[in-house]
C-alpha cells in the first residue's frame, strides 16, 4: 500500500466512470456513472492527505471530501428529481429518445 | 483494525473506572492465555472474534423471542385477553414453537421475481443490526468496539435499514410490495432527519461522540441523566426520539409499510418460510437496539438511578425494556395514520420543532443552565 | 495505521472490491443492480479511508452517500422502472467511443501519477479528530473555511427546496400513493 496503489486505484475507478457515462442510455445510469468519478476524487483526496510530507496541512484531507459529498448529495437530488418528473411527464428514462429536450 | 487510534479512548475510559467493579472483560482474558510473543495475537484474535460473534447471534435470536412473547401477552393484556398460555410456563415457549414452524416451512419465491434482489434483501436488516449491536456499551466493560465517533457510526448504520425493504419491494414484482418499499423510503429518510437532530442535541449536551464517554458523563444520580439534565429540552428530544424511533422502526402508528388492510403485508408480501422469518427477527432486534439507543443516550445507559447503588447491565436491560414496553403500548393504542400525514408530521411538525428545540438546547448550555 | 503485511492485505481485497464493483455498476443491464453495485464500490472505499485513518470521512461516505445518495437513486429507479423493462445495448460506436475516452484518461493519469513524490507516511502524523474538523469548518481567518461552508449550506437549503419543487405534482386533480410519496420524499 502506497501512494501510486492508492492514485492508481483511482484513476481506474475513475475511466470506468467515463466509460459507464459514455455508454450508458439511462439517465440515472449515467448519474451512477458520476458517482463513480466523484469516488475516485475522494479516493485521491484521502490518499494525499495520509502521505502528506511533514508540515502539510492535513485536516484539509477531512474537509475537502466534506464539499464533495455536500456538492454531490445537491447535484444528485436536483437530477433525481428533474428524472422523476421528466418520466411522469413521457414515460421515458433513455437518453436518446429525450433528444427533443432541446427545442 | 483501527486499534492505534482508538486504544487512549478505551484506557481512559478503563483508568476512570472503579477498580473493585471493574471485572476483567472476557476479550483480555483470553489475549492474556494465549499470550504468545507471535502468531498468538492472532489466535487469541480468531478466538476472540467468534466468541463475538456467537454471542451477538445468540444475543439477538434470545432477544427476538423474548419480544415477540411479550408482545403477544401485552397485546392479549390491552385487549382484555390472556394472549399464549399453552406452550410451556406462561407461554414462554409460543416463539420458539413459531419460528420452527417457520424454519421448516417451505419457502418459495415468486415465478416472476428477480432472484438477486430478492434473496440479498432478507440478509441485510440483521447484518446492521449486528453492526449496531457491536458499539453498544451494555456495561462498564462490556462492550464489543469503541469506536470515537459511535454515535455518527450509528447514525450512518441506521439509515441503511431501508435498503433491504426498498430492494425486497422491488425484487418480489409485486405491485403491494412496490407501494410498501416507496413508502418505507420515503418514511425512512424523511425520519432519519429528526433522528439525527436528537443525537446532534446529545452530541452538543456532552461534548462527544463516544458512546462509552456519553455514558460516563452521566454517571451518578437520575438527575444527570441528559433527559432531566438539560432542563426542557432533554424530555422534548427524549420524546422526539420516541416518535421518530417508532417511525424507523415501521411501527403503528406509523407502520403504513406494511399496513395490513391496505397492502395484505406490504414489503413483505411475497416472503415466506425462512426469509419472512429473517425480516421478522430483524424487525424486533431492531426495537431492542432503538430501546437500548434511546437509555444510552437521554437514560444514562448502565448508570444506576441512584449513587450507591452497583452499576451493570441489569440497568440497561431495565431502561431498554421500559422504552419497548412504551413502543408496544403505542402500537395496541394508536390508530395507523395516513402516508399523508405521517409527511406532513415529520415536515411541518416534528423537523422545525427539532431545530427550535436545539437552538434551545444550544442556549442553555452555552448559558450554563444545566442542572 | 503503520504498513504491515495486513493492511497489504486489506488494501487490495478493498481495491479489487470496489474495482469490481465498480465495473459492475457500469456494465451490468439492471438498474437495481448497478446500484447495489456501486453501493458495494462505496462501501468498499469507506473501508479503505478507514484503512487511511479517515474514519470521518468513511462514516460520511456511508452516511450521506449510501444512506442518502444511493438510497435516493434505488428511489427513483423503483419509481421508473419494473422488471419487465427492456434495457437496450448501447451502440457498437459508442461501446468503441467509450473504451477508447476510458483508456486515454486512465492513460494519461497513470503518466502524471507516478510523478508524486511523497510516497512514504510522515511518521509524526497524527489522526484529523473530529474536534479538529469542526475548529478549521467554523474558523473565520484566512485557514479556516467558515465561508465555504456556510455558500455549501446555503447551496443545499436552495437544492433541497428546487428539488421538492421540480419533482412536486403540477396537475391539481390527479393524485396518486406513488406521487404524494415521490414528491414528499424529494
Amino acid at each position: 500500500m502506497n501512494l501510486t496503489a492508492c492514485l492508481s486505484l483511482s484513476a481506474i475507478l475513475f475511466s470506468f466512470g467515463i466509460f459507464g457515462l459514455m455508454t450508458r442510455r439511462k439517465i440515472i445510469a449515467m448519474l451512477l456513472a458520476i458517482e463513480l468519478m466523484l469516488n475516485a476524487a475522494l479516493i485521491n483526496c484521502v490518499a494525499f492527505a495520509y502521505y502528506a510530507p511533514a508540515g502539510a496541512d492535513t485536516d484539509v484531507g477531512s474537509i475537502l471530501p466534506i464539499f464533495i459529498v455536500a456538492i454531490t448529495s445537491a447535484e444528485m437530488a436536483v437530477a433525481l428529481a428533474v428524472i422523476v418528473a421528466m418520466y411522469r411527464k413521457r414515460k421515458v428514462i433513455d437518453i436518446e429518445r429525450l433528444e427533443d429536450l432541446h427545442d | 483494525m483501527d486499534t492505534s487510534t482508538h486504544q487512549p479512548v478505551q484506557q481512559s475510559v478503563a483508568e476512570r473506572l472503579d477498580p473493585h467493579t471493574a471485572t476483567t472483560p472476557l476479550g483480555d482474558w483470553v489475549r492474556e492465555l494465549c499470550d504468545a510473543p507471535d502468531g498468538g495475537n492472532l489466535l487469541s484474535m480468531t478466538i476472540n472474534v467468534i466468541i463475538i460473534i456467537i454471542a451477538i447471534c445468540a444475543f439477538s435470536s434470545l432477544t427476538a423471542m423474548v419480544l415477540v412473547w411479550m408482545e403477544r401477552k401485552l397485546a392479549g393484556r390491552f385487549q382484555r385477553r390472556l394472549g399464549p398460555t399453552r406452550t410451556g410456563p406462561f407461554g414462554l415457549l409460543q416463539t420458539a414453537a413459531d419460528g420452527l414452524k417457520l424454519f421448516l416451512k417451505e419457502g418459495f419465491r415468486p415465478n416472476a421475481s428477480d432472484p438477486f434482489t430478492y434473496y440479498l434483501a432478507p440478509l441485510l436488516p440483521l447484518t446492521g443490526a449486528f453492526m449496531v449491536l457491536a458499539v453498544i456499551p451494555f456495561g462498564p466493560s462490556m462492550w464489543i468496539a469503541d469506536p470515537e465517533l459511535g454515535l455518527i457510526f450509528i447514525s450512518a448504520i441506521a439509515g441503511l435499514g431501508v435498503l433491504a425493504l426498498l430492494i425486497g419491494s422491488w425484487g418480489s414484482n409485486n405491485k403491494y410490495s412496490l407501494m410498501g418499499g416507496l413508502r418505507a423510503g420515503a418514511q425512512a429518510i424523511s425520519y432519519e432527519v429528526s433522528l439525527i437532530l436528537c443525537f446532534l442535541l446529545i452530541v452538543l449536551a456532552s461534548g462527544e461522540t463516544n458512546l462509552l464517554n456519553i455514558v460516563e458523563g452521566q454517571q451518578g444520580n437520575f438527575w444527570n441523566w441528559w433527559i432531566i439534565k438539560l432542563p426542557g429540552a432533554g424530555f422534548i428530544a427524549f420524546i422526539f426520539f420516541i416518535i421518530t424511533s417508532t417511525a424507523e422502526l415501521n411501527r403503528t402508528p406509523f407502520d403504513t409499510t406494511e399496513a395490513e388492510s391496505e397492502l395484505t403485508g406490504g414489503f413483505h408480501t411475497e416472503y415466506s418460510g425462512i426469509a419472512f422469518s429473517m425480516f421478522f427477527l430483524a424487525e424486533y432486534v431492531h426495537m431492542f437496539i432503538a430501546a437500548a439507543i434511546g437509555a444510552t443516550l437521554f437514560l444514562g445507559g448502565y448508570n444506576a438511578p441512584f449513587e450507591f447503588l452497583p452499576d451493570g447491565w441489569w440497568w440497561l436491560m431495565a431502561k431498554s425494556y421500559a422504552i419497548i414496553f412504551l413502543y408496544i403500548w403505542f402500537r395496541w393504542t394508536f390508530p395507523r395514520l395516513r402516508i399523508d400525514q405521517l409527511m406532513a408530521l415529520e415536515w411541518k411538525f416534528l423537523l422545525p420543532l427539532s431545530l427550535i428545540n436545539l437552538v434551545f438546547a444550544g442556549i442553555l448550555i452555552a448559558m450554563g443552565w444545566i442542572l | 495505521m503503520e504498513a504491515t503485511l495486513t493492511t497489504d492485505i486489506l488494501f487490495y481485497l478493498f481495491s479489487a472490491a470496489i474495482l469490481g464493483c465498480g465495473l459492475m455498476a457500469v456494465t451490468v443491464k439492471n438498474l437495481l443492480h448497478s446500484a447495489i453495485a456501486l453501493m458495494g464500490c462505496l462501501f468498499g472505499t469507506a473501508g479503505l479511508f478507514l484503512l487511511l485513518d479517515h474514519e470521518f470521512v468513511a462514516l460520511m461516505q456511508i452516511l450521506v452517500y449510501i444512506g442518502g445518495v444511493v438510497i435516493f437513486i434505488i428511489y427513483a429507479v423503483l419509481l421508473t422502472t419494473h422488471l419487465g423493462t427492456r434495457y437496450l445495448p448501447a451502440s457498437t460506436l459508442k461501446y468503441i467511443s467509450g473504451v477508447t475516452l476510458a483508456a486515454i484518461v486512465l492513460g494519461l493519469v497513470l503518466h502524471i501519477d507516478p510523478q508524486a513524490t511523497h510516497t512514504a507516511v510522515n511518521p509524526d502524523r497524527t489522526a484529523t479528530t473530529i474536534d479538529a474538523i469542526g475548529y478549521r469548518l467554523l474558523d473565520g481567518s484566512t485557514n479556516g473555511f467558515l465561508i465555504p461552508f456556510e455558500v455549501i449550506s446555503v447551496l443545499l437549503l436552495s437544492a433541497m427546496i428546487g428539488a421538492a419543487t421540480i419533482a412536486k405534482h403540477q396537475k391539481p386533480g390527479a393524485t396518486n400513493d406513488e406521487d404524494e410519496t415521490g414528491g414528499s420524499a424529494s
